[in-house]
């Protein structure tokens, strides 16, 4: 058995003392495998996410062990970041400068790689034009606020991928987007795994992208990662409480009719801590 | 970018014409002879006839105004009451020692500023952060008269290290380059903090931003990071206020040569205060207060080639 | 109202800057008002015998080139400051109040107007402006109460402008308007108490504008006539004198710095406690 790609033991970050954003969590990617990270608002999947690549602010205090190709980076996730790791943001809108042109940032991320910039330039468009940007050349001199939601997106990705990362992690990619795009960037995103031998990290509220796009899914509650396992087992099969919960309260799944949709209750939330699907 | 460029001279224009056109019915606010009030009390009938003949105030009001503006339009600024010179030539005499003044003094306090700005968002929190923003918001205040005359007791005078009055022996580099040390510190004093307070608040809010985080994420060097992302985008309110002071960068000017005896268009306007000498008072408005529309249309303009997001802003009026 | 001005002073009072610079303005007010009773020697009391000495006992901050006494000069002085700065912001701002308001809430085109004409007004850089005011109309201290108040109509009216403008556009102003509200009911009840906020935090910031400008024009000798007293007038005496004894004009600095710091901290700490955002400022 190969060593996991990405391996994190008993995770825990906290905010000055305060708030524990993510407690004991473990988590493994492998290579090839799309993962999926959901949960609620405040469940700490962004957290998490964040804390791989080192992005967490200065003020965060992690314990544990991240481990990435068999080495603890913990602490000195700089070097890997867009090389080995490269991560997709959560608000297109705002993810890039507004005063420098796309192909301009494009060239500018592959600062870890070696190359001329003309040849990252090419590169960029290339990778544009991969993703579905049409005329790609032109739309590399074009500013942030010129593109669409969904285009902006896709350049996001497009940026991710040119430095060709062994962990590719999207954080919340679809959430910004209305429906139709979205299709688009899960559709996309299908397309390119077909090419893409690395690893994929998806953090989404938004469990219908999960079951497109993933083979394995971890659920986070409240800081605690409460269940773990192959996509099919979890939404045929979930064990934990909580999980079983967030799974009724998918409108796609309600299959009769009722007067309320169904929501978590105060009740029921006190019943997921103390639970445990182990 | 070219029609916002047009709008943007247009709207330049038409200030300086209202502001001509005030200038020249300033004189008509007072009662009675315009010529006779221009010149106060004690002026002779000679020199008001030949005041009014010279401001043609004998013609009828719409010829007036319009020879006024095809006079200052061609550079014809009128007469000095007093030596008969042009007043064109005395202001363009006058002006290059005013602009060198005031290049320099903002010149040195932006390239102070600016460091100190982003200096001030590194160290964040920590005491010389604090002791930076008290400083500045102390130092603003404080009118740049006072700061010139305690500089000049101070080195010129009790010190003896830099001259008090002149601008150096022409000719003579190093000597002119010593004048003008005092009276630039004393303007830049004041845009040292205040510019620094501007950098660093632009940067705290632009370093904030996600766009910023996209790019750590993705390995740009910090360097890089500073700079090309923050803060080129950190400048451009900083600019923007810049060209609303512009104006009161000339008024130090203005006066901080009065303080040290500098040749250039505070001295030139006070005099002609005091003697009631009008046309040279006008002619120097009209110029300076050209200057400053220009200015202010170039601050403009340099913050819309920045910013794509303002030119873009006209494109559909 | 009167509890929320409370709310206001304590916040500002737990500033410490805030606090310092209510304290200088106290004083520089106090000394205005109260020149008749605190201020040692009669300002006008020429005496060449005793002219320009160093502070002493008797003179606590010397004596002037005709032998009068520094320190109620400069009591007197900011009566003079106090005096000017009351009147031309008063006026500046009321006209300015007025033709904001109208800017905002009249039709565009009367905005446009008086937007050409704001612009205008402050294109031409202050000094000059009030020496050509000065020119035509003669040296006095009511050109410079006039020029001064004609200087400050833009300022007040481009802010007035904008929180008008903001505020039209406000639900509650469409509420009221829906409601069936006359257009002076609106601007006198809403539209007023909003605004002056922001108004007051922008006097506190201008004063200091205002008195160094009055300073200059009368250092100059083209503002308040002697034997009047000013802050700048008494610079200049000072500055004729810096070779014979230096100490007249430092001391002729101080009320000027006292009064910018003072009115400035002030400013920027009644501007924090009005921001509502701020409330819990605290943490860094």
């Amino acid at each position: 058995m190969t060593p996991p790609l990405l391996a994190i033991r008993d995770l825990t970050i906290d905010y000055a003392g305060h708030v524990q954003a993510v407690r004991k969590a473990n988590l493994e990617i492998r290579m090839g495998e799309a993962v999926g990270l959901v949960g609620e608002s405040g469940s700490g999947k962004s957290t998490l996410a964040a804390a791989i690549p080192g992005l967490l602010p200065d003020s965060a205090r992690i314990q544990g062990d991240i481990t990435f190709k068999d080495k603890n980076i913990a602490g000195n996730q700089r070097a890997l970041r867009g090389d080995e790791i490269a991560m997709v943001f959560q608000d297109p809108m705002t993810s890039f400068n507004p005063v420098l042109t796309i192909g301009e940032q494009l060239v500018d991320f592959q600062s870890r790689i070696p190359g001329s910039a003309r040849e990252k330039h090419r590169r960029a468009v290339a990778m544009l034009a991969r993703v579905g940007i049409p005329d790609a050349a032109m739309r590399a001199e074009s500013y942030p606020h010129e593109l669409s939601g969904g285009m902006r997106q896709r350049a996001a990705i497009a940026a991710a991928l040119l430095v060709n990362p062994s962990l590719l992690i999207a954080d919340e990619p679809t959430t910004a987007l209305d429906v139709t795009m979205e299709a688009q960037i899960v559709h996309l995103f299908r397309e390119l795994r077909r090419d893409y031998g690395g690893g994929i990290l998806i953090v989404t509220h938004h469990l219908g992208v999960v079951a497109e796009l993933c083979d394995r899914v971890y659920v986070m509650y409240r800081g605690d990662v409460v269940e773990e396992g192959a996509v099919d087992d979890i939404f045929h099969n979930p064990r934990h409480p909580y999980t079983r919960a967030l799974l009724a309260c998918d409108p796609a799944r309600i299959h009769e009719r009722t007067d309320y949709l169904p929501v978590i209750s105060d009740a029921e939330r006190a019943t997921f801590t103390r639970a445990s699907w182990r | 970018m070219l029609a916002y460029t047009i709008k943007r001279i247009g709207l330049g224009l038409l200030i300086l014409i209202g502001v001509m056109f005030a200038m020249y019915a300033a004189v008509f606010i007072v009662p009675g002879n315009p010529a006779r009030a221009a010149l106060g009390p004690r002026a002779t009938q000679e020199m008001i006839d030949r005041l009014t003949r010279e401001m043609g105030l004998d013609q009828p009001y719409l010829v007036q105004v319009y020879n006024f503006f095809v006079n200052v339009l061609s550079g014809n600024l009128g007469l000095d009451v007093i030596s008969n010179r042009p007043v064109a030539t005395e202001i363009w005499e006058a002006l290059p020692n005013t602009l060198i003044l005031c290049v320099v003094g903002l010149g040195w306090a932006t390239l102070l500023a600016i460091p100190l700005g982003c200096l001030a968002v590194l160290k964040r929190g920590t005491w010389i952060d604090r002791a930076t923003s008290l400083l500045s918001v102390s130092v603003i205040s404080l009118p740049y008269y006072v700061i010139a005359i305690y500089a000049l007791l101070i080195f010129a005078v009790e010190l003896n290290w830099l001259p008090a009055i002149g601008d150096g022996e022409p000719g003579d580099i190093g000597s002119q380059i010593r004048a003008l040390i005092l009276p630039a510190f004393a303007i830049g004093f004041t845009w040292v903090g205040y510019l620094a307070r501007l950098v660093r608040a632009s940067m705290l809010d632009v370093m904030g931003e996600p766009h910023i985080r996209t790019a750590r994420a993705f390995g740009v060097p910090e360097w890089k990071i500073v700079t090309k992302y923050g803060l080129r985008i950190a400048l451009i309110p900083t600019l923007s206020l810049l060209a609303v002071s512009l104006g009161g960068l000339i008024s130090s000017a203005v006066f901080v040569e009065v303080i040290f005896s500098r040749p250039g268009i505070g001295k030139l306007v006070t005099a002609a205060v005091a003697l009631r000498n009008y046309p040279v008072v006008m002619g120097a408005v009209l110029v300076m207060t050209a200057i400053y529309v220009t200015l202010t249309i170039a601050v403009d303009l340099l913050i819309a080639r920045l910013d794509p997001r303002i030119r873009d802003a006209f494109r559909g009026t | 109202m009167p509890s929320g001005v409370h709310e206001i002073l304590k916040r500002v009072m737990r500033d410490p800057l805030g606090l310092l610079g209510l304290v200088l303005v106290i004083i520089v007010i106090g000394a205005a008002l109260f020149a008749d009773v605190i201020s040692p020697y009669d300002p006008a009391k020429i005496d060449v015998l005793r002219k320009l000495q160093d502070p002493s006992a008797a003179h606590w901050l010397g004596t002037d080139q005709l032998g009068r006494d520094t320190l109620s000069r400069i009591i007197y002085g900011a009566r003079v400051a106090m005096g000017i700065a009351v009147f031309s912001i008063g006026i500046g701002a009321f006209i300015g109040l007025i033709l904001g308001m109208l800017a905002g809430y009249g039709p565009r085109w009367l905005d446009s107007l008086l937007i050409f004409f704001f612009d205008s007004l402050s294109a031409i850089p202050l000094i000059l402006f009030a020496l050509t005011v000065i020119v035509i109309l003669g040296p006095g201290t009511g050109t410079l109460i006039f020029v001064i108040a004609l200087i400050s109509i833009p300022v007040y009216g481009r802010l007035v402008r904008a929180q008008t403008l903001a505020l039209r556009r406000s639900e509650f102003i469409l509420a009221e308007q829906a409601m069936g509200a006359g257009t002076f009911r609106i601007i006198g009840i809403h539209l007023l108490p909003n605004v002056l906020g922001p108004l007051v935090i922008l006097v506190s910031m201008d004063i200091p504008t205002v008195v160094a400008l009055e300073a200059a024009l009368s250092y100059l000798g083209l503002g308040v006539r002697p034997p009047t007293p000013s802050w700048g007038t008494i610079l200049n005496d000072g500055y004729t004198s810096l070779r014979t004894n230096p100490s007249l004009v430092i001391a002729a600095g101080i009320p000027l710095v006292i009064a910018t710091l003072g009115f400035t901290f002030l400013g920027e700490s009644l501007r924090d406690a009005l921001d509502p955002k701020l409330k819990r400022r605290q943490s860094p």
